[in-house]
């Protein structure tokens, strides 16, 4: 009985042991090169190395052509109100410089 | 240094006059008069003597400003505008050549060649998805008819611009609305500089536009009849046209409070106020009777999410914008 309990607690270690050194084997032979030419299948439907390529666009941005207002004859004297106000702004700008600053 | 508020219904040109500010205003508005006959065109030109207008190249009479305006009326017609909804549009042709005569009559060319200006342009729309509509474009056609008449010209966000003439005293912090014609531009400032800046292409035409439908009457004269007054948003009328402006005006202030709230809230630019803001708001759209009033009741029935001390009127809201543009010339 004693023998038979021995036994099967000396299997038992060995069992772990031989677990153990299958992992580190396993993990070691895995960086190998044999393991890295099984890749991954792709789908089909899935549009190969997009994310690698520049995106590359057009700039479609309107442009502003020359505006001609030669030709346009002017018949009056003045154009637009004028008003003069006693606003000072120069406090304004100053406050301002010195938010800019800081 | 000028500062210049290119608007959908005003142009308003700001300059420092020995400390004082001198201020240029015209009215964004043109009407073509096609003769059609040599005896027509010179009956037509003795008719517009003491107008504003010019000849076009091609015989044709270009009415500006109120005068176009109120010639539209007097034909049960209405005056075109060089911008739409806050922008030049790319398909106006005629619209462009208006607007660069206009602006560089407004402006004038330069004292020295690189005179700095500071213009304004809207902030992109939160509301709009129309291809036409390009802020890049419209801010690309002012800068070259100013850089035509000698100017080095840079924009300037156009409620950023009101924060500048009007947050002074709040040490550049706060929220300033510029409820215009053809927009309402928004912009949330910290210590002078904008977090926050967005627009919603409803404002005064907005009005206009649905207050003609709802009467029968055309655009032109429903903005007629609103600019002379007589009527108070959130009150009644014996005017058909009056009682649907107001009405108008109380859903517009409703949107833009309720664009406001959705464009805050958690918005991950907004920075953690220490205390309550204070709200200015100016534009032509907002000299309405009541408009204060009224975004203040629909500011308090809504779920603002950022504490506010005051909602007042900018101290001249025609041409605070202006007056910040002039300002940010000065900065620069």
């Amino acid at each position: 009985m004693k023998n038979e309990l021995l036994l099967d607690i000396v299997l038992l270690i060995l069992n772990l042991f031989s677990f153990t050194f299958g992992l580190i084997l396993g993990r070691l032979w895995a960086s190998s090169s044999v393991y890295n030419t099984v890749e991954k299948p792709k789908s089909f439907l899935q549009k190969n190395n997009e994310s690698n390529k520049e995106k590359v666009s057009i700039d479609d941005k309107k442009i502003v052509l020359d505006i001609k207002t030669g030709g346009m004859e002017k018949k009056y004297e003045n154009l637009g109100e004028v008003k003069q106000s006693s606003e000072n702004i120069s406090s304004s700008v100053d406050k301002l410089k010195q938010l800019k600053k800081g | 240094m000028a500062g210049l508020d290119v608007g959908t219904s005003y142009i308003v040109l700001a300059k420092d006059n020995s400390g004082n500010i001198e201020y240029k205003d015209f009215r964004d508005a043109f009407y073509i008069i096609k003769p059609s006959s040599p005896v027509a065109t010179k009956m037509i030109e003795k008719g517009l003597s003491g107008k504003v207008f010019i000849k076009d190249n091609d015989g044709s009479f270009i009415l500006l400003g109120k005068d176009a305006i109120e010639k539209a009326i007097e034909r049960n017609d209405t005056a075109k505008r060089p911008m739409y909804r806050g922008v030049v549009s790319a398909k106006e042709k005629d619209a462009k050549r208006v607007l660069a005569f206009i602006l560089q009559e407004v402006v004038g060319q330069s004292s020295e060649p690189g005179q700095k200006l500071v213009y304004c342009v809207p902030a992109q729309p939160v509301d709009q998805e129309d291809e036409d509509f390009d802020i890049g474009y419209h801010e690309d056609v002012i800068k070259t008819i100013l850089q035509e008449v000698g100017y080095d010209a840079r924009s300037i966000n156009e409620a950023e611009a009101l924060c500048y003439a009007e947050l002074g005293e709040n040490d550049y912090t706060g929220i300033g609305i510029s409820c215009g014609a053809g927009m309402t531009n928004i912009c949330v400032m910290l210590n002078g500089e904008p977090t926050v800046v967005f627009s919603t292409t409803k404002s005064g035409d907005w009005v206009d536009r649905m207050s003609a439908v709802a009467t029968g009457e055309p655009d032109s004269v429903i903005q007629a009849e609103k600019e002379a007054g007589g009527f108070k948003i959130g009150e009644p009328s014996d005017s058909p046209i009056l009682a649907a402006v107001s009405a108008y005006y109380e859903r517009l202030i409703d949107y833009t409070i309720k664009q406001l709230s959705v464009a805050l809230t958690g918005h991950k630019s907004l920075p953690k106020f220490k205390d309550p803001l204070n709200i200015v708001i100016a534009g032509g759209t907002s000299q309405a009777d009541g408009y204060i009033e009224q975004f203040t009741k629909k500011l308090s029935e809504n779920n603002f999410p950022l504490p506010i001390k005051e909602i007042r009127h900018a101290k001249d809201p025609l041409h605070a914008v202006a007056k910040g543009c002039l300002i940010a010339s000065q900065i620069l």
